[in-house]
């Protein structure tokens, strides 16, 4: 299976596509840079645990120099910070790249 | 038909026949009725013929009962004479003695008793004698008979009563009503409690009862009973009463005298030369608790343990010269207790015989009070505190020791000082002030100086209480020396102060601290856009939540912490803190107990127990750098609890168990080291087994631009300086360079230049210099990394002046710590004597 299918580059889609895809499946947004290596922690992290629940939760990234209206628009400061959207709504974020275990927990806490 | 008895013809002819005998006779029928008599018997019972036959033999033997009748009369049919002595009561109440005899005889078909009394008075005489007798004494008889209710009073008694109705007959109901209207109705109680006990128990009883005569006199009689038994019960209560007015009104004086001597508080004993008593009152008796005639048989030596009877015969002499002695001594009661007394011993001299008279007081309690007293007294005078009474003048009417011993006060003459003496705001002027406040509030309290004995002054703590004491005001001053609490509390706050300031100056330093390794060693702030090094943070990710050792080799200043720290805080330990120990940085001596710890007195200078790094990172993480700097000797030890998670401490045999997890770095080519047999190849794949070699900066150049601008946003924050833009020509020239110190070196370059520039540019001209001269030597033979670092650290203590640690020291501008420093000029055999120009 590709892993990278999994957690994808967020690509053209808006916040609006975003929140609307959180009312069917919850969605996870990981704020990037490319210069930045504890993001690149943080893709590992990801690319795992999106293996893990993949039927319950969609895996996204978004390198912040690619396109910064989005975290301009969510009020991203830090880097790398991730972002879990349910029925429409930010309902966790976390900045800083935590133990893979930590961030399980959290998408637990959300899909269940 | 048969004629009834008082009429049968045969008892005629017997009663006349019984006229002739000398002997008094009566005839008496089964059921105790007087048939009849003959002439004597009338005359000694004092009865006509007439009124004698109708009576019965009960009224005339106070003895019998009819129950006591019947079965005599089975026991006379039995034995059909009986004799006996008893008693008869006459008409007039005089009981009389006799001696009867009882034979049962048939009068037709009736059977009677016929029962002769021999007067034993006599004659007539006697009883005129014992009528003359009863007047004289004023003594009457009576008698109750309790089966028939019927009360008889002599003569005498009614006329003693001057009961104006005279019978000899009353039931008892007439005369308890009398009673009830002339005794009163404390003694009429008394009287029949009496009563009831001498029925009860068949005893007699005897009292003085105050009686109030129909003329409304009021006379004292003295009344004896006695109970007779019949049958187990108590069939009749007679005795006598005598009128002892006279008596009383001439004995009172006596009385009252024998009731106040009773009655005393006070132990009273007659004593004789002998030492026997002749007189104890009831105080006594109760005091020591004897009945009085125990006492009466003791002597003084048994209830008087300090009276010796050698010492009596000088103790009489005593007395008898001086009349009058007083002594606190003790006696000795019944139960084997001391009882303290304060006695008065009076020679007195009655009837031609020598007595002392002794009045004697127990002080039990006065002995308590007192000792409580002087107890008190002890207090108070032991105490450090100054206590003193004041009255409402302010003069002083006690002090305590304490004050004389530390005031200066005038103990010859306590009295001329006054309050004013001893609180410095008080004065004459404002005394009565003072003290109408002091009334008000009852209590002040107050820190003043005041002069001791000596001359200096102390701190006093100074409580003035309001008393009314025997309606005098008075207040109670009680001064506190708190000089030393006072001294005690300034060095305590003082010592609080500074404890403050340092607990601040910690946690400011700690903030630092903190501050410096999230910044130094923040993993979310890794600037890297290489391939490569993605890879080995990639790697750090995979490894971070296994609990495996990592051992991260690399060379110097390639950030080996920086992974270590990643490693730990993305692991499940991330709660506690990771333990890091440099291996280079300790001395050899010191590793061991610096890793394991050791136990009070292992080795010398172990003067407490020590927490080894292994024991203090349980739980958690260690970071073991310069892994490859530690003693062989050791190696085994750090293997063992790489295996088992067991050591034991320096000086202890008790085996400890961890569980942490540990992390090596080292920049030394272990492999060679085991090659060397520096380094222990058992160890080597114990820690080898996850690897992470970490690229130096020459092998990411890509991240020197990225780097740069991360450095120099980090030092224009702490320098506070707005540098923004670098030179393109600077970027060229960095990425060009080698970097053998790699980013360590990079950033402390930047920095240098951040300090050294003005403006908003980057000026590293400043430190190009040194770049120069190190990609001069490129064009020069290729130095190892080794050669390189010595070179450097060289250029480094010469610009310091050979500072090796401190401020502005060679480690500072290398960046490092200057252990690691020293250990690596010993390595690298740096030593100042072969830089300096000897003439």
């Amino acid at each position: 299976m590709d892993q990278r299918a999994l957690y994808t580059n967020l690509g053209d889609k808006n916040l609006d596509a975003l929140v609307s895809e959180s009312f069917n499946t919850p969605v996870a947004l990981v704020f990037t840079a490319d210069w930045l290596g504890s993001s690149h922690i943080m893709d590992t992290f990801m690319e795992e645990l999106a293996q893990d629940y993949q039927e319950d939760m969609h895996f996204y990234r978004q390198d912040i120099d690619d396109d910064k209206t989005l975290s301009a628009a969510i009020g991203i400061n830090q880097l790398p910070t991730t972002v879990i959207f349910q029925n429409g709504e930010i309902i966790d974020y976390f900045a800083g790249v935590i133990s893979k275990e930590k961030i399980r927990e959290k998408i637990l806490s959300a899909i269940s | 038909m048969t004629l009834p008895i008082t009429n049968h013809p045969s008892l005629k002819a017997y009663l006349e026949l019984l006229d002739m005998v000398e002997f008094g006779i009566l005839l008496i029928d089964e059921a105790g009725k007087i048939k009849g008599g003959n002439q004597n018997a009338a005359s000694d019972l004092g009865y006509s013929p007439e009124k004698l036959e109708q009576k019965t033999i009960f009224e005339i033997n106070p003895f019998y009962s009819l129950m006591y009748w019947r079965k005599w009369w089975k026991k006379l049919l039995k034995a059909n004479q009986q004799e006996e002595e008893t008693e008869l009561i006459a008409e007039n109440g005089i009981v009389f003695p006799v001696r009867t005899k009882a034979k049962i005889i048939s009068i037709g078909e009736e059977k009677i008793c016929c029962y002769i009394i021999e007067n034993l008075l006599e004659t007539n005489r006697y009883r005129d004698l014992l009528s003359i007798t009863s007047e004289i004494s004023r003594i009457g008889s009576w008698e109750i008979d309790l089966v028939t209710n019927q009360v008889v009073l002599t003569d005498s008694t009614l006329k003693l009563l001057e009961i104006a109705e005279l019978r000899s007959e009353y039931n008892t109901r007439e005369l308890f009503a009398w009673l009830r209207e002339s005794v009163n109705r404390e003694e009429l109680s008394h009287l029949l409690a009496l009563f009831r006990k001498a029925i009860n128990k068949g005893t007699g009883f005897e009292l003085e009862l105050t009686i109030r005569l129909p003329r409304g006199d009021k006379k004292h009689f003295n009344i004896v009973a006695v109970v007779r038994y019949s049958e187990q019960s108590a069939s009749k209560v007679y005795g006598i009463i005598q009128d002892i007015s006279t008596l009383s009104s001439r004995s009172e004086d006596m009385y009252m005298a024998q009731f106040t001597l009773d009655h005393a508080l006070e132990m009273i004993f007659w004593i004789k030369s002998d030492a026997t008593f002749s007189f104890i009152n009831q105080a006594a008796c109760k005091n020591l608790g004897y009945s009085k005639s125990e006492l009466m048989k003791l002597s003084v030596f048994d209830i008087a343990p300090k009276m010796l009877p050698e010492k009596l015969e000088s103790r009489w002499q005593y007395a008898q010269q001086f009349r009058f002695v007083e002594r606190e001594t003790e006696l000795r009661t019944k139960s084997g207790g001391s009882i303290p007394v304060a006695a008065t011993f009076n020679y007195i001299q009655y009837q031609d015989e020598g007595y002392i008279c002794a009045f004697v007081r127990n002080i039990e309690r006065k002995k308590i009070r007192d000792e409580l007293i002087q107890l008190s007294q002890i207090m108070l005078n032991q105490t450090n505190d100054m206590i003193m009474w004041f009255n409402d003048q302010g003069n002083l009417l006690y002090a305590n020791e304490t004050c004389f011993s530390k005031l200066a006060l005038n103990e010859q003459m306590p009295g001329k000082h006054s309050m004013t003496d001893i609180h410095p705001k008080l004065n004459r002027e404002n005394f009565n002030a003072y003290w109408e406040e002091l009334k008000t509030r009852k209590t002040l309290e107050e820190e003043h100086l005041i002069q001791r004995r000596d001359g200096k002054k102390i701190m006093v703590e100074n409580t003035t209480a309001f008393y009314t004491f025997a309606e005098r005001e008075c207040a109670c001053v009680v001064l506190r020396d708190v000089t030393q609490r006072k001294m005690h509390e300034k060095e305590l706050h003082r010592a609080l102060q500074e404890n403050k300031t340092l607990s601040k100056r910690l946690k400011e330093e700690k903030t630092y601290l903190q501050e410096e390794v999230s910044s130094n060693h923040n993993f979310n702030a890794i600037i890297s856009k290489s391939p490569r090094y993605k890879k080995i943070l990639s790697q750090v990710a995979r490894v971070a939540d296994t609990n495996s050792t990592v051992l991260i080799l690399g060379e110097t200043g390639t950030g080996k912490e920086l992974l270590a720290r990643a490693i730990h805080n993305l692991s499940n330990r991330a709660d506690g803190a990771m333990v890091k120990v440099n291996c280079a940085a300790l001395p050899e001596n010191l590793i061991e107990s610096e890793l394991f710890g050791h136990e009070k007195g292992a080795f010398t200078g172990a003067f407490q127990q020590k927490i080894g790094r292994f024991e203090l990172a349980n739980g958690s993480t260690i970071f073991l750098d310069e892994i490859g700097e530690l003693p062989l000797e050791l190696q085994s030890k750090l293997l063992r609890v790489l295996q088992e998670g067991e050591f034991e401490r320096l000086g202890s045999t008790e085996t400890l168990k961890v569980d942490v997890r540990v992390v090596a770095a080292t920049n030394r080519n272990l492999e060679k080291l085991v090659s060397k047999g520096e380094f222990r190849e058992d160890l080597y794949y114990r820690l080898n087994v996850f690897p992470i070699y970490n690229i130096p900066l020459r092998e990411r150049k890509d991240d020197i631009p990225p780097l740069i601008q991360h450095f120099l946003r980090k030092y224009n924050e702490r320098a506070g300086r707005k540098i923004q833009k670098v030179p393109q020509s600077a970027v060229d020239r960095l990425v060009k360079y080698e970097f053998p110190g790699n980013i360590r070196e990079l950033e402390n370059l930047i920095e240098r230049a951040v300090i050294l520039s003005n403006g908003d540019t980057l000026n590293l001209d400043s430190v190009f210099p040194q770049l120069k001269k190190n990609n001069q030597n490129k064009n020069k033979s290729f130095p190892t990394l080794e050669e390189l670092e010595k070179q450097h650290i060289i250029e480094a203590l010469e610009r310091t002046n050979w500072k090796v640690t401190g401020q502005l020291s060679a480690s500072e501008l290398l960046g490092m710590n200057g252990k690691t420093l020293a250990s690596r000029m010993r390595k690298l055999q740096i030593r100042r004597q072969d830089f300096l120009n000897l003439p």
